[in-house]
């Protein structure tokens, strides 16, 4: 882990991780009951977590010759910014985007707001991944407008099942910086077993 | 017609917060529709369901969940039905009690 990535999870641990009190649980989106709850928002918009974002971010596809980053509303928003803005300070530049979850019936009536052109080499981002249907959203739409989805990237994967999803998608090149249980100390069922096999 | 897909989205055994924003795109199409107390109290909810974050893949707090599916979701299931059960005022105090 570099620096720059252990000072961010130092960042998200203090701000966005919370373990459910006595008695209390969460239920995500998909109807599963949780006994912690990450708000990727609370660290992507904070003074020190947004350029930390950005910077990990870049380190992790400085390599890739994107073209740009994305990802759905409302979450990736904040990491996209922060993405491109380290883009800039490092001397280089990629386009910005990110996918409305429901086309607006106004103006525009644009699914995707930013710089995305057709034929693009895109990367998508979210804050955090449970089973990965937000980026799959986005993936999906930036393949349907033509560009080519390079990787998938997830500031903190849940384990449950993004990877999985993202690879029956045929999107295998799926990147975590981070995860539940290895940098969280969060027991993730039928993980060990899982790796024992 | 969305008053009858909404009522079928609701109807779902496995209805979960996910579902919030489908919901209320089918509860916005069916006020733009039909201009009556019904499609206008729903929508009502559920544009208040994403102010109150119910929307968030990292979840709800589960006794507020717990709240809208016990008190809030049989009344939806009651004004989306054909003939509706649920009037708008029903609607409007089981969400009340909900908060």
């Amino acid at each position: 882990m570099t620096p720059t990535e252990q000072r961010l999870l130092d960042v998200l641990k203090a701000r966005s991780f919370r373990r459910a009190a006595p008695g209390e649980q969460f239920t995500l989106a998909s109807g599963e009951k949780s006994d912690y709850f990450i708000d990727g928002k609370m660290t992507a918009v904070s003074p020190e977590g947004a350029p930390l974002i950005g910077q990990v971010l870049y380190d992790c596809t400085k390599d890739d010759r994107l073209d740009a980053i994305g990802g759905l509303q409302v979450g990736a928003v904040p990491l996209v910014t922060a993405a491109v803005m380290a883009y800039h300070a490092n001397g280089s530049a990629v386009e910005g985007f990110w996918v409305r979850e429901a086309v607006k019936d106004h103006g525009t009536k644009k699914t995707i707001e930013g710089g995305l052109k057709p034929g693009m080499r895109v990367a998508i981002v979210d804050d955090v991944f449970t089973k990965g249907g937000s980026a799959l959203k986005a993936a999906e739409a930036a393949t349907e407008f033509g560009c080519e989805v390079v990787c998938v990237i997830a500031l903190v994967d849940r384990l449950r099942g993004a990877r999985e999803l993202f690879e029956g998608k045929g999107i295998t090149d799926y990147r975590a910086i981070f995860n539940v249980a290895d940098h969280f100390g969060v027991h993730v069922p039928g993980r060990a077993e899982l790796a024992a096999v | 017609m969305s008053r009858a897909a909404l009522n079928s989205l609701l109807s779902d055994p496995g209805f979960a917060p996910k579902d919030i924003t489908p919901a209320t795109i089918e509860a916005r199409a069916w006020f733009m529709a039909t201009a009556d107390a019904d499609a206008s109290a729903v929508l009502g909810v559920f544009n208040d369901l994403l102010a109150r974050g119910f929307d968030d893949e990292q979840g709800v707090p589960t006794d507020a969940w717990e709240r809208f599916t016990g008190e809030v979701l049989p009344k939806l299931l009651g004004i989306t039905a054909s003939p509706p059960t649920v009037t708008p005022a029903d609607l409007a105090i089981a969400y009340h009690s909900s908060i």
